[in-house]
């Protein structure tokens, strides 16, 4: 199991406008099972943090032995525009090496964000 | 900055430590001051604790002495009434009485020498005697005045006399029977001291004792202390024993210190620890008041460089922001027929601007298109990909593509995983004289119908992914906005809400946007603005269209 959050400190020098006080998310390998990598993401997943989530998202799926990625929103609290571009992201990244992303356990305020964006009829879910 | 905070000015400082501010060595002063005192006071009341137990002790002491001497004065009386019981038993017999007083007279006993007197007349007839020759001359007025003192008093007659640097205490026993008299007479050594003042009650004690009441040197009996440093002054405890007719006076000084080293050296050391942790809280003070002041100084130049941050942060944000409003159409083109209104609010933080527009085309005479857009992110590069979407969008619809057309071909030009931008578009082209207009959406939130009477409601326009996606197509839909009705489309950045579910906010927009007044569409968008902004971290755009009930004189 992997960690691959990183604390706020080691993000480096708060800029202006940054979140302090607020819930970082947690981003946690649960490693590869039957070719299905699973990442968790827990807490409000914005543009503070769409990089890093990103950045986890690929070393889940870079795994040996990894054809699907499968994200675990069931934690998230909070995604925006930035955190859906985040997504798009790591999907196209996963079609262009022949994988998938399944988008897992969306709670259904966050559910909402993706179809009125009309995300959620070009992603696949799954729970 | 509202999270990292506003340097604002510093928090007020306190009274007090602006006081310690001003003057630190006041406070020290102060701190000194009261640890001078409170060891003033403790040695003070530790001396006299001390004082008064030295007092008592010397006291207690004397007493104890003072019982020492009770018990050497009663062995004086036994030998001299147990020779006289001897002579009146015998009628005098200078044998007998030199046999009984054998055991107590002689150097290094308790007298020097006795003798025993008859009564004749009124003198004394010498009977017998033993020991040294006495110091009181047997034939002299003196002895014969002190024999007769025996005869007038209860007990038996002490007196002291001194003969040359020789110095005796002297004793006359009549009895009750004042037939004989018995004399007897003890050397005091030369040092001054008797047997008994070497008992260890005198061990801590200065004394002189007197025989009678008054300490004058006349009456000196014994004293461990050289005569030049008599009487005894200071601190001195006096008490008295019976002794004869007469009495013993006892004057005691402490040799040194009764109550032990300790108690003796406790205000000393009181008064050195308490001087010594005076000096040291004066010290730590001050280096506090220092360092405080160092603090202080150091708030204050960090505050001044947030200062100069906060403004290098502003001018870059006014900057950001001039491109921002450079890039929206300075002006809404005439559309004859419908009035438009429009408003963009920068987000409320920092130098991160967002990526949202709105723009207004005319396409012929009948035509029009018009685009309300929102750039995922913040910053110039945010504002780039905005620029960039904006015109190609804008060529497109010139060109004459349908909305799900444009937004189509578009969405070619853009790639999030490029720029790690994407974009989410409302499109629209109507017709200024039907109403009618087509609309197409790339994830963009729906946009509010409202009618001439002002109830509103979400138009659900089918949705297509986001600009840069490089996902799926755009379908669209066609309304008629009836003369009177208004369509308001706008970015997310009024609704959404962090932790509020998006269907809740949009339902919060809708009877918002019924609680304005539509008299003035311009007011109208700016009380709707007023009504929804919330502070955000969003940049927010708006535009509404409304379709007028009468024909501006400008159409055909």
């Amino acid at each position: 199991m992997t960690d691959l959050s990183s604390e706020p400190e080691q993000r480096g020098a708060l800029a202006p406008g940054s979140r302090v006080g607020k819930e970082w998310p947690v981003f946690t390998s649960q490693g590869v099972q039957d070719g299905v990598a699973t990442l968790e993401v827990s807490g409000e997943v914005d543009i503070a943090v769409a990089a890093d989530f990103v950045a986890a998202a690929l070393a889940c799926m870079a795994e040996p032995g990894a054809t699907t990625l499968r994200v675990d929103l069931a934690a998230v609290t909070f995604l925006d525009s930035s955190g859906l571009g985040g997504l798009v992201q790591v999907r196209n990244a996963a079609q262009e090496h022949g994988k998938s992303l399944v988008i897992a356990n969306v709670v259904p305020s966050v559910m909402k964000v993706f179809t009125i964006t009309g995300l959620a009829d070009v992603l696949t879910f799954d729970g | 900055m509202a999270e990292t905070g506003t340097p604002g000015p510093l928090p007020r400082v306190p009274q007090f430590a602006r006081r310690l501010r001003q003057s630190p060595l006041r406070v020290v002063a102060a701190v000194a001051a009261v640890g001078l005192l409170l060891t003033v006071l403790s040695t003070y009341a530790t001396a006299k604790v001390d004082y008064n137990t030295e007092q008592r002790l010397l006291q207690t002491q004397t007493k104890q002495a003072a019982a020492v001497l009770t018990a050497a004065v009663q062995l004086v009386e036994r030998p001299l009434t147990s020779a006289l019981d001897i002579q009146r038993t015998l009628d005098g017999d200078a044998a007998a009485f030199a046999k009984s007083m054998r055991p107590y007279v002689g150097p290094d006993k308790q007298f020097a020498s006795a003798s025993v007197w008859r009564r004749s007349g009124n003198g004394f007839r010498l009977i017998g005697s033993i020991g040294a020759a006495p110091a009181m001359k047997p034939r002299s007025a003196a002895m014969k005045t002190f024999l007769r003192q025996a005869l007038s008093v209860p007990t038996y007659a002490v007196q002291v006399i001194r003969v040359g640097d020789r110095t005796s205490v002297v004793f006359a026993e009549a009895g009750k029977a004042r037939k004989f008299v018995v004399y007897a007479e003890r050397a005091v050594p030369p040092d001054g001291r008797t047997p008994s003042d070497r008992d260890s009650a005198f061990a801590g004690l200065h004394y002189a004792t007197y025989i009678g009441r008054t300490t004058d040197s006349a009456a000196l009996a014994t004293t461990d202390l050289p005569l030049s440093k008599l009487p005894i002054t200071g601190d001195r405890y006096r008490t008295e024993v019976p002794f004869g007719d007469s009495q013993l006076t006892l004057v005691a000084t402490p040799r040194g210190h009764l109550g032990g080293g300790l108690s003796e050296h406790l205000p000393l050391m009181l008064l050195v620890g308490g001087a010594l942790l005076t000096a040291l809280a004066c010290r730590l003070v001050f280096q506090v008041v220092r360092s405080r002041q160092s603090a202080e100084s150091d708030a204050a130049t960090i505050s001044s460089l947030y200062q100069r941050v906060d403004a290098m942060y502003g001018e870059q944000r006014d900057v950001s922001v001039r491109l921002q409003r450079a890039l929206l159409p300075p002006t809404n083109p005439e559309i004859p027929g419908i009035e438009v209104a429009s408003e963009y609010v920068a987000g409320a933080q920092g130098v991160d601007i967002g990526g949202d527009w709105y723009s207004i085309v005319r396409l012929d005479d009948e035509q029009f298109a018009f685009v309300v857009g929102d750039v995922s992110g913040h910053g110039i590069d945010a504002v780039a990909v905005m620029a960039r979407a904006r015109f190609t969008l804008r060529a497109y619809l010139l060109d004459g593509n349908s909305p799900d057309a444009a937004l189509a071909k578009c969405s070619q030009q853009f790639d999030i995983s490029a720029d790690g931008h994407m974009a989410t578009v409302l499109v629209g082209v109507g017709n200024r004289s039907t109403g009618e207009i087509t609309l197409a959406n790339a994830g963009h939130p729906p946009p509010v119908l409202v009618s001439a009477a002002g109830a509103a409601e979400l138009v659900r326009v089918p949705t297509g992914p986001p600009l840069g996606t490089g996902l799926g197509t755009y379908p669209t839909v066609t309304l008629t906005l009836e003369p009177g009705e208004t369509l308001v489309a706008y970015t997310d950045g009024l609704v959404e809400r962090r932790g509020e579910d998006i269907e809740v906010s949009l339902d919060r927009l809708v009877r918002t946007v019924e609680l304005q007044s539509l008299d003035s569409l311009v007011e109208f968008v700016a009380s709707l603005l007023d009504a929804m902004h919330d502070e955000g971290v969003d940049d927010i755009a708006v535009l509404a269209l409304k379709r007028l009930t009468r024909e501006l004189p400008s159409a055909p």
